[in-house]
């Protein structure tokens, strides 16, 4: 199995109606390929973990590059697990909120670790940090799974 | 869900937060990072230290690598001194 996290922009702002639209085609079509993962929404783009057998994440990136809902799209991390670390979510969605308040002192972004330029180990460890800060929200929310 | 182990990645040497433990130990080695306000998360040398979470009245609940509660502080430093402390040496209290 691999694990592969993405980015990519929305086309136009999703409304309340295509973002479940797409969760449960999602959801459906993840169920089918036995892949599991979680999707973030913050500010026009997505993050998304796909988690898998190998063969199927990678047919599922083929198609979300073709997806005219998607732009930009740019594999941030793909590495091989032999545990799952979303095995729960047949795919997890949360919205983050942006951000009001300035960073503490000596205090990284973890998006900005994740955008372009930054250095491998700093995109691994903020894919890490997006994994449990979607792990805490989820089990205290009900849009989930 | 509140028992769960993270697997990826390393972390980096970069961007490392600069605290002072009661003991007077300096901590260089520990990255902090924002994921989003309120919410913050510590590793170290490819560890995983835990994570912050500042609650509705202002106080920080800390979290080990598996989602145990270290305590609740009432401020960030404090709570980041007690994950560093948990990593090396064990569970502690709050102050909150």
């Amino acid at each position: 199995m691999i694990s592969l996290l993405y980015t990519s922009a929305a086309v136009s702002p999703p409304s309340e109606q295509e973002l479940h639209e797409l969760l449960a085609q999602s959801r459906e079509n993840n169920a089918a390929r036995d892949l599991t993962g979680m999707l973030l929404y913050r500010d026009e783009r997505f993050f998304q973990v796909l988690e898998g057998p190998e063969e199927s994440v990678r047919r599922l990136v083929e198609t979300i590059e073709a997806d005219p809902r998607h732009a930009r799209m740019r594999v941030l991390l793909e590495e091989p697990i032999t545990e799952r670390a979303f095995g729960e979510w047949s795919m997890g969605f949360e919205r983050m909120g942006e951000p009001t308040e300035p960073l503490p002192a000596g205090f990284r972004n973890s998006f900005t670790d994740l955008d372009e330029g930054a250095l491998p180990g700093a995109v691994a460890r903020a894919a890490r940090e997006l994994s449990m800060w979607f792990r805490v929200r989820a089990g205290a929310s009900a849009e989930t799974r | 869900m509140t028992t769960h182990l993270v697997t990826w990645g390393h972390a980096s040497s970069k961007g490392t937060a600069l605290i002072s433990l009661n003991d007077d130990r300096s901590v260089t080695d520990v990255t902090w990072a924002t994921v989003e306000d309120g919410f913050y998360v510590g590793s170290r040398t490819g560890e995983f230290l835990g994570y912050i979470d500042r609650t509705r009245s202002g106080s920080f609940d800390a979290f080990d690598l598996v989602s145990r509660k270290v305590g609740t502080f009432s401020a960030l430093e404090r709570a980041m001194a007690a994950l560093i402390e948990a990593a090396d040496a064990g569970p502690v209290g709050g102050d909150a």
